[in-house]
């Protein structure tokens, strides 16, 4: 592979369709970065152009605003002079600590931080909105400009709506200023944190207690300064009329076309599922080999500049019913697709969970276990949700399903990835983990 | 050094007095696209050929330019209606509805549109957003600061009674806008209680606003 344009790899779950009959292939598309060139990831990353906001509501106080400014000083300590921070903290006033700066002169950012105490309630859009002015003063076209919200509590100050906020955070993405969200603890709104992420173009992650909030922290830092493609876009292309085309990950349609994928960092592979309808009018008039579907990627590199590949069409053989069923699954497409059937029912099992219904929740979870058979990350993640539902505590269950259901669906893979989640096969990078519990550190 | 913004300023600042008819006003903004360099549209139209006399009736019709004056019956147009032209052009090309540009505009005195100017998109979406939901913003040009708190202190005042004394009255202060504050007695706001007292609040506001506009010659 080059540095300069992604692999594509595209599988089918078997590599053949029934003839004269309606079939739904699974297709795995799979893009992937090269790996970081040594010099690479020590000197040469896109400047980072972030804000920090955070949440010093009343319910702050404490450890959570303790370990806050822990995360913040763990982000000013990694950023170089290229870089450039704002601080913001909120409650239902807003301050800004540190106009957005050249990190020079870390100190500076150190002390803001340290006076700063609890009070008040929660104006997060109010806050976020700040945070995106001071980023949005500096963009440049090949940097990365973020702003990083934390909050433990629901919007209950200015625009509270999570329609109303994640709409502003997709307008401010599509002009050059994303938005990655960190919940913590139970009273916050995930839904609103992760609207908030998902249109804005960056991460959500949350930690279960303060001691779990540097995890994400880290996590996003790496990710930040190990991209090598943005807004990555994926369009699938039929060769014949009557089809359909179903993208089983769920990833946001985009405003001028294709679906958006995740972003991309070095050593790791973004993926989807796509399922296409072949109707039987095609088969029936097809012998031989069928070409079922063309790809093409498009995505910004770290210069800013967008680029595309195209992927010639797949082909696959047509046959007969009897020869089909006798055709092997592929592993990884078998794998990838039980993932995403267990974040559909993860979220069966939340809305259970809201409901109360604890008997329901551990039925929807006995059929996760199953999908789990040959997944091990997967039996892992399943038994972290089972000890949650056996504490029947709605909030915390609730987001764990929430967070871990995303993150199945939009995780970035490691390349090769093994089947199993084991330490020995545990890829180097924070952003290719996959954690049996999304909300604890070190899980 | 000059900077593109400087050279802006320079530009425009030469127009400062312009009153004309829509034809000068349309002949004028078309030089000024070409003197800056600044693309017409996506598909980087000639502005003399784009810019014309119709298409500023238009915006005046969808109140993207704010009326003109009238001098008997010819429409006269200003360097506020220039300013308010490249704003509302550089919004389009943005995907801005003429709805979203309108509010914009309305929602901008001069010196905020000539700053706005000089913008990139995400500052613009910025001020947008924080104009609907009456949240202090840093002052254009002066970079980042800290915007005065949202709510101000509670101020004591007094009052005079029918028996001659005086009875001290618990007064908020919101600030809606930086230009734009309500004082309310927060005695007499909990005696009324009523949920619909705030909508009839901001329908009197709203009307007041709009009668004063109308008074000093704008629109309403």
């Amino acid at each position: 592979m080059n540095q300069n344009s992604p692999d594509v790899i595209v599988t089918s779950l078997r590599n053949g369709l029934v003839a004269a009959a309606d079939n739904y292939l699974n297709l795995l598309i799979q893009v992937q970065a090269p790996d970081a060139p040594e010099a690479a990831t020590r000197t040469h990353r896109p400047a980072l152009n972030l804000a920090l906001v955070i949440d010093r509501s009343g319910s702050m106080s404490g450890r959570p605003l303790h370990e806050a400014k822990r995360c913040a000083g763990f982000i000013i300590d990694h950023l170089t002079p290229s870089d450039r921070l704002a601080l913001v903290i909120y409650d239902d006033q807003i301050e800004l600590l540190v106009p957005s700066t050249p990190v020079v002169d870390k100190r500076l950012f150190h002390s803001a931080l340290a006076g700063v105490e609890s009070h008040g309630s929660t104006n997060l859009h109010a806050g976020w909105l700040k945070g995106a002015e001071e980023v949005a003063a500096h963009l440049a076209l090949a940097g990365i400009s973020r702003v990083l919200l934390l909050s433990d509590g629901c919007a209950n100050q200015g625009v509270t709506s999570t329609d109303a906020i994640a709409s502003q955070c997709r307008q401010l993405a599509e002009a050059g200023v994303s938005t990655s969200t960190y919940g913590l603890g139970n009273s916050f709104n995930e839904e609103l944190m992760v609207a908030m992420a998902r249109s804005g173009r960056g991460n959500s992650y949350y930690g279960d207690t303060a001691e779990d909030l540097m995890d994400p922290f880290r996590e996003e830092f790496a990710l930040l300064t190990s991209l090598w493609a943005r807004d990555l876009r994926l369009f699938v292309r039929l060769p014949f009329s009557g089809g359909r085309v179903r993208v089983l990950n769920r990833f946001p349609n985009h405003p001028r076309g294709g679906c958006r994928m995740p972003d991309l960092a070095y050593g790791g592979e973004a993926w989807a599922v796509a399922q296409i309808k072949v109707p039987a009018a095609v088969t029936a008039v097809s012998s031989g080999t069928l070409a079922v579907a063309s790809f093409e990627i498009e995505y910004s590199d770290n210069q800013g500049e967008r680029r595309e590949v195209m992927v010639p069409a797949l082909y696959l053989l047509v046959l007969n019913a009897k020869d089909y069923h006798a055709l092997t699954e592929n592993e990884l497409v078998a794998r990838r697709l039980g993932e995403l059937q267990a974040a559909d029912l993860q979220e069966r099992a939340r809305d259970a969970a809201r409901q109360g219904d604890w008997a329901g929740v551990r039925e929807i979870l006995t059929r996760v276990r199953k999908l789990a058979e040959t997944n091990r990350w997967l039996a892992n993640v399943v038994a972290e949700l089972e000890h949650l539902a056996a504490q029947e505590d709605r909030e915390r269950f609730s987001k764990e399903t929430y967070y871990q259901a995303l993150s199945m669906r939009e995780r970035l893979a490691g390349k090769n990835e093994a089947p199993d989640s084991a330490p020995a096969s545990a890829p180097a990078a924070p952003y290719l983990r996959r954690k049996a519990r999304i909300g604890k550190e070190g899980l | 050094m000059v900077t593109r913004s400087d050279e802006s300023k320079a530009v425009l600042g030469r127009h400062r007095n312009f009153s004309g008819t829509a034809e000068e006003f349309a002949e004028l903004a078309a030089v000024i696209f070409r003197d800056l360099g600044i693309p017409f549209d996506k598909d980087n139209r000639d502005p003399r050929q784009a810019i014309n006399e119709r298409l500023v009736r238009y915006y005046v019709q969808e109140g993207v330019l704010s009326p003109p004056e009238h001098l008997g019956r010819e429409a006269h147009f200003k360097y506020q209606h220039l300013i308010e032209f490249l704003v509302a052009r550089s919004l389009i090309n943005e995907r801005w509805t003429l709805a979203m540009v309108k509010q914009f505009i309305e929602a901008h005195n001069l010196a905020e549109l000539e700053a706005a100017l000089s913008m990139n998109q995400a500052q613009r979406l910025v001020r947008q957003f924080a104009a609907t939901s009456a949240m202090p913003m840093s002052e254009p040009g002066y970079g980042a600061s800290s915007p005065p708190p949202a709510v101000a202190p509670r101020v004591p005042a007094s009052e005079a009674t029918a028996s001659g004394t005086t009875r001290r009255r618990e007064i908020v202060r919101f600030e809606l806008m930086p230009w734009c504050h309500v004082d309310v007695d927060v005695n007499e706001l909990l005696r009324q209680g009523s949920p619909t007292i705030a909508q009839r609040l901001g329908a009197a506001l709203a009307q007041q606003l709009r009668d004063e506009i109308s008074k000093r010659g704008g629109r309403k």
